[in-house]
């Protein structure tokens, strides 16, 4: 999994072994990039069986790696009261073709934070953005950060982008609508944010730049996930108590919209001890255990009840990405034409046109 | 007879197994779909991947950047290889030190490699760019990884600092051979410098520089670990050379039989380079056959 | 021009060495220090604590255990089946020979991307995922056919009298080479394994793609995959003494073995 840095999941892991000390769980940390992480599952699942036994897991992993047959069927091990407890976007994320593979451990969904002792009224709409953000920029504060480096991380911003102007990337019956207006209205915005309330460098940022010149009271309004809640209320940040949020704006017509994240846990389908691992799982996965991510790395548990009220309504809100097993790719092909359109290298037209055409070639053999 | 077959078995058992029948596997896969849509089954599909790599604009522009990336790397490293082999050749003493030293890049993983210049061009923390400010050249940092052109010249000076030793190496033997004599007597003809470059030591060298030329293009062609470590193929799949597409088509999409056009295609393309430039230099300097 | 030349290899050696002065200087920095802005040379605080975290957060020891044991199982394979091929090739005849050479400098050039995907294929079917030798017998593939190039071409300078004046002594063949050919090609078989070894040592494709697992992996694939404490933060300084660290080996060998190295690469051109 990624690094452990804030030692959550070793005291997790600690616990259950403490229970189960004939079958230990061992932590194996990797590198902190999700594609590099990918990879390596990817290339051990393709070595049978000497790969890992549970699976730290991305929810938009679930779908390949459900596809390859790489993880094991869940859905009769869960009983029904977890399944009710258990946040429902969060379950379907971890669901294909109707079997469940992977357990939520914490959501995550995009959000739009803003200086609330700047802005008085919470943003509605992109209109509304655009002028706070205009008007509360200075030389020293710039008006909206978001992700534009080119990785995932551009493609959920992009996708609550689009959605606010009513539009998608791919219906769950593997049609691609990147060739509406819609799609062409959100990257043009995009596009026109850089060099106006964005620096120009947005289109190089990740999560961490921006959430780091927001917390110096560089920005008026930053694009970002829910960990930043916690980090930016704490006793030596420079914002504490200047901050709030919304769900990301709209355009005339639109509504709100935050893309779903999270990790779970799955099992590969190549373990030794499946029934092993299942008790892990279930463990971690309880409210006690989910509670202590929360307490100590800030993120967000899965379980309805431990979802902190501020949160409620945007975490029910959570939309997923396009749940097909060819999503590394589709993402790919989003991802380069995107960057391309914001460095200007195509035009925003163009971008969405080979866009579409090369996700319904990859799409369509299926 | 059958004797002397027995000491090809070791050799001809390794290479046939873990060179010809992959290469040729590859080679069939690429007539084949095998992908997540197949599970995993290979379906007979003709020449269909072919057909979709002729419109593939990754494909074309990952080739292009393959090529100017062997272009760039490869003549300044012959370039740099031969002024430094011209420099140490005057040399006496202290030549095998000064080759030690400028040989040790080329022995180093170029996978380290990748990680040892990623350090040094970072953008915020790297050494490179606050020698560049300090020293006034430029007023801001350069975002070498994050640029796309700077992240390509960021490859080629990590690859130069690798290879140039291997090119340096060979022409410094090539120079080593050539009998002093001949120099003498161009001298009592009255010859200088440059004639005895353009008379005498070039001739020579083109042997070497044939030899270290193929060996290198060839090389710098099937790039994969330097690009793979050091940009990732980035910033936006700019600097992403055909092995590296192919690779992560492969072990990132699944898409085996897919990847395993490409690496076909690799091939295709690199035999045709290698025999390109094979004319080129045998229609030009016969003796060398 | 006797300066000149003098400037230019100066500047050349300071080029190749001040990459790894650097690696050198900032591997010895703290976390504060070594993000600091601008730069700072010398390191204010030197600790080593990047190296401890080396051995300590990451297995490294291991990981050179690792490589250690593939390159030089490897290499040795490599040479012992090259050198017999070789010598074949060295008595037989000419147009056996010249077919050998381009078919076998054909297949040294393929990139790896052609096998790496059946590779594993096979690797996996005889379980040798994770397990040295699935990189062992693909290395020792890899360099044969510039090995027995490199070998073929030697033992061809290695005068037949000899062996002919063996068998009229009664030896067999195989004795002949054991007892005769070989020690005479000492300096090519040595050649021919540090070839061998570095190039083991430095791959990468089919290492990262083969040994999956922390406690099998080389490290030429664990340095490129050193991460932080912190999902976000990368380790400037750990990666520093990660360089250091596997460069050091190497740069030992080559200092012990520059002769070997020039010698091996000169091979071809100097026929």
């Amino acid at each position: 999994m990624e690094p452990d840095g804030t030692g959550v999941w070793r005291d997790i892991i600690g616990a259950f072994n403490k229970t189960r000390p004939q079958t230990p769980v061992r932590l194996v940390e990797g590198p902190p990039s999700t594609d590099a992480r990918e990879n390596m599952y990817s290339t051990a699942f393709l070595g049978g069986r000497s790969g890992y036994d549970i699976v730290y897991c991305d929810v938009v992993w679930v779908p390949k790696f459900a596809a390859a047959g790489w993880l094991l069927d869940l859905t009769d091990r869960l009983s029904p009261a977890d399944r009710d407890d258990f946040l429902p976007a969060d379950l379907e994320g971890g669901t294909y073709n109707g079997r469940l593979y992977r357990i939520p451990a914490f959501t995550d969904a995009g959000l739009l934070y803003y200086r609330k002792d700047l802005v008085r009224r919470p943003p509605q709409t992109f209109e509304d953005l655009v002028r706070e953000a205009t008007e509360w920029k200075d030389a020293d504060r710039v008006g909206f950060l978001w992700q534009g480096k080119q990785y995932e991380g551009l493609v959920t911003n992009y996708l609550e982008v689009l959605w606010g102007f009513g539009g998608d990337w791919i219906t769950s019956d593997r049609r691609v609508l990147l060739d509406s207006a819609e799609a062409l209205d959100a990257l043009r915005f995009m596009k026109s944010t850089i060099g106006t309330i964005s620096p120009r460098g947005v289109a190089t940022y990740t999560e961490e730049e921006t959430r780091n010149l927001f917390q110096a009271g560089r920005s008026v309004f930053l694009r970002n996930w829910f960990y930043v809640w916690a980090l930016a209320n704490e006793a030596d940040s420079q914002i504490k108590g200047k901050v709030a949020f919304v769900p990301m704006v709209h355009g005339p017509g639109g509504m709100h919209a935050a893309t779903l994240g999270g990790w779970g846990l799955a099992i590969s389908r190549f373990t030794a001890n499946p029934d092993g691992a299942w008790e892990f799982v279930k463990f971690a996965t309880t409210p006690q255990q989910l509670q202590k991510l929360f307490v100590k790395a800030g993120r967000i548990p899965a379980r309805k009840r431990l979802v902190p009220e501020e949160f409620q309504d945007i975490v029910r809100n959570a939309r997923p990405r396009p749940r097909v097993p060819e999503y590394a790719q589709v993402s790919d092909i989003l991802q380069r034409w995107l960057s391309a359109a914001l460095a200007g290298v195509v035009s925003p037209e163009d971008a969405l046109r080979n866009a579409t055409r090369e996700t319904r070639a990859v799409l369509g053999e299926m | 007879m059958p004797k002397k077959i027995l000491w090809f078995l070791p050799a001809a058992f390794l290479i046939g197994t873990v060179l010809v029948y992959p290469a040729l596997r590859t080679f069939v896969l690429s007539f084949f779909r095998m992908d997540l849509g197949t599970s995993f089954h290979a379906e007979f599909a003709g020449i269909d991947n072919f057909v979709r790599l002729a419109f593939d604009s990754r494909f074309r522009s990952t080739l292009w950047m393959t090529i100017l990336f062997t272009t760039a790397t490869v003549s300044i490293e012959f370039a740099a290889g031969l002024i430094l082999a011209l420099s140490v050749d005057k040399w006496v003493r202290g030549r095998t030190a000064v080759r030690t030293i400028l040989l040790i890049p080329w022995t180093l993983p170029t996978a380290v490699i990748a990680v040892l210049w990623g350090w040094i061009f970072n953008d915020q923390y790297g050494i490179l760019n606050n020698l560049i400010t300090r020293a006034g050249i430029l007023q801001s940092p350069i975002a070498w990884l994050a640029d796309a052109r700077a992240a390509f010249w960021a490859l080629v000076i990590a690859d130069v600092w690798k290879t140039t030793p291997f090119v340096f190496v060979i022409l410094l033997a090539g120079l080593q051979a050539i009998p002093g004599e001949l120099y003498e007597a161009l001298e009592i003809d009255g010859g200088g410098a440059w004639s005895k470059f353009r008379l005498i030591t070039w001739p020579f060298l083109t042997r070497f520089i044939f030899v270290a030329l193929i060996f290198r293009v060839i090389q710098a062609f099937s790039v994969f670990d330097l690009v793979y470590v050091l940009t990732g193929g980035g910033p936006g799949g700019t600097t992403e050379t055909l092995s590296v597409y192919a690779y992560q088509t492969m072990m990132r999409y699944l898409d085996f039989s897919y990847g395993a056009a490409l690496a076909t295609a690799n091939v295709i393309v690199l035999a045709v380079v290698a025999l390109v430039l094979y004319w080129l230099l045998v229609r030009t300097h016969e003796e060398l056959v | 021009m006797k300066n000149l030349s003098k400037f230019v290899v100066v500047v050349f050696c300071a080029f190749a060495a001040a990459p790894f002065l650097w690696h050198l200087l900032s591997s010895l920095k703290d976390p504060a220090e070594i993000t600091q802005i601008p730069p700072t040379f010398l390191p204010a605080r030197p600790t080593f604590q990047n190296y401890v975290a080396l051995f300590e957060q990451r297995p490294f020891l291991r990981y050179c255990f690792n490589s250690l044991i593939i390159a030089s199982l490897s290499s040795l394979l490599c040479v012992v089946s090259a050198s017999l091929a070789a010598y074949q090739l060295a008595r037989g005849g000419a147009r056996t020979r010249a077919v050998a050479s381009s078919a076998l400098l054909g297949l040294a050039f393929v990139p790896s991307i052609v096998f790496v995907l059946p590779l594993y294929e096979l690797v996996r079917i005889l379980g040798l995922i994770n397990r040295p030798w699935g990189l062992i017998i693909p290395y020792a593939a890899l360099n044969l056919p510039l090995s027995i190039w490199l070998l073929t071409g030697y033992f061809r300078q290695i005068p037949i009298e000899l062996e002919e004046a063996a068998a009229m002594d009664g030896l067999r063949p195989v004795q002949t080479f054991f007892t005769i050919v070989l020690p005479l090609a000492r300096p090519a078989l040595a050649t021919a394994t540090v070839l061998a070894f570095v190039a083991s040592w430095n791959e990468y494709m089919l290492a990262l793609t083969f040994m999956n697992a922390e406690e099998t992996r080389t490290v030429t694939v664990g340095i490129a995959t050193l991460s932080g404490a912190f999902v976000y933060q990368i380790p400037w300084g750990l990666i520093a003494a990660g360089v250091i660290a596997s460069s050091l080996p190497l740069i030992v060998l080559a200092i012990f073995f520059q002769n070997k190295i020039v010698a091996g690469l000169t091979a071809g051109s100097t026929k």
